[in-house]
């Protein structure tokens, strides 16, 4: 297996956007979102999202993972990630918490406790919200259809 | 110190797009849909949905084009200090004809599976004058220091700049 090493590359495209290259990829702009810049386009990711989109795609890849060595499975997974931010007292900002919402289906209700554990099992597991100085708040449900 | 106050930071924030005290709230959303087998996709609206899957480290099929949370998480880090940067240099009134910046992530096993251990940050900074220089290693630092996204992180972000007169 490969070390576990990502790199990425970033460069100033024009004032205010910055030019992210991941190997492999196209490169794709990030600026600053309209919360902080009202002016900012509304199609551009912000560094913040990016870092939202870390989470809930780390909790659903995690969540598969988890219910394959539990030897079941879900038919589909929804994820909602919510970042909010604080100040602290020396004006500093960064993310007070992360609220996952989180929709898992399956077809057999026999599987629910078992996928109820790969659940919790990927909110433990998960790279991302472990690397984060913020709590990872995860609040799902079990659809059976 | 240098900008030090409220004020002047506040200032900087409302001029070039970072965060500022105005007391409102700051939220984001994403969502993240199921797509196949290791691969899901992320939904933020307004914005084009794009795939993620699980890292080639972990996964040797992993399509090459698609980005994996793992990337992500290293690219928010390293593209917020690029846009604090951009913001501050021009506060600090720091002129640079290019920056580049390439930023490494590792993983290590921590005490519930796999987290990660550091991520280092080192921007190329090209100025035309020393001048320039002097007020650039201040704006790189302070953009090190009010990075939303690494001062949200566990692991230690590494600052190792570089700033070239050319």
């Amino acid at each position: 297996m490969a070390d576990h090493v990502y790199k990425i590359s970033t460069r100033i495209t024009r004032p205010m956007f910055i030019g992210v290259k991941i190997e492999h990829n196209d490169e794709f702009e990030v600026t600053s979102p309209p919360d902080w810049w009202p002016d900012a386009p509304k199609k551009h990711l912000s560094p913040y999202t990016l870092l939202l989109a870390a989470s809930a795609s780390c909790f659903s890849l995690s969540a598969s993972k988890a219910a394959e060595s539990l030897h079941t499975s879900f038919s589909n997974i929804e994820v909602e990630s919510t970042g909010t931010m604080s100040e602290n007292d020396e004006q500093i900002w960064s993310f007070e918490k992360i609220e996952l919402t989180v929709k898992v289906t399956i077809d057999a209700a026999s599987q629910k406790e078992k996928v109820g554990r790969a659940i919790e099992l990927a909110h433990k597991t998960c790279p991302v919200a472990n690397s984060l100085n913020c709590p990872t708040l995860l609040d799902y449900e079990i659809v059976i259809t | 110190m240098f900008c030090d106050s409220k004020r002047l930071f506040n200032e900087t924030a409302n001029l070039f797009g970072m965060p500022y005290d105005n007391h409102e709230e700051h939220r984001y959303d994403v969502t993240s849909n199921w797509v196949k087998e290791k691969i899901v996709s992320i939904e933020i609206e307004g914005k084009p949905d794009f795939e993620v899957a699980t890292p080639s480290d972990f996964w040797p099929e992993s399509p090459k084009a698609t980005i994996s949370p793992e990337d992500m998480f290293v690219a928010s880090a390293v593209s917020c200090y690029g846009v604090s940067l951009s913001g501050i240099s021009k506060r600090f009134h720091a002129e640079f004809t290019s920056f580049k910046i390439h930023a490494t992530g590792t993983l290590q096993k921590g005490e519930y599976g796999w987290e990660f251990e550091q991520i280092t940050i080192k921007p190329k900074i090209v100025v035309p004058s020393e001048k320039d220089k002097k007020r650039m290693i201040k704006a790189a630092e302070r953009a090190h220091r009010f990075c939303v996204v690494s001062n949200s992180m566990k692991c230690p972000v590494h600052l190792d700049y570089e700033i070239i007169v050319e």
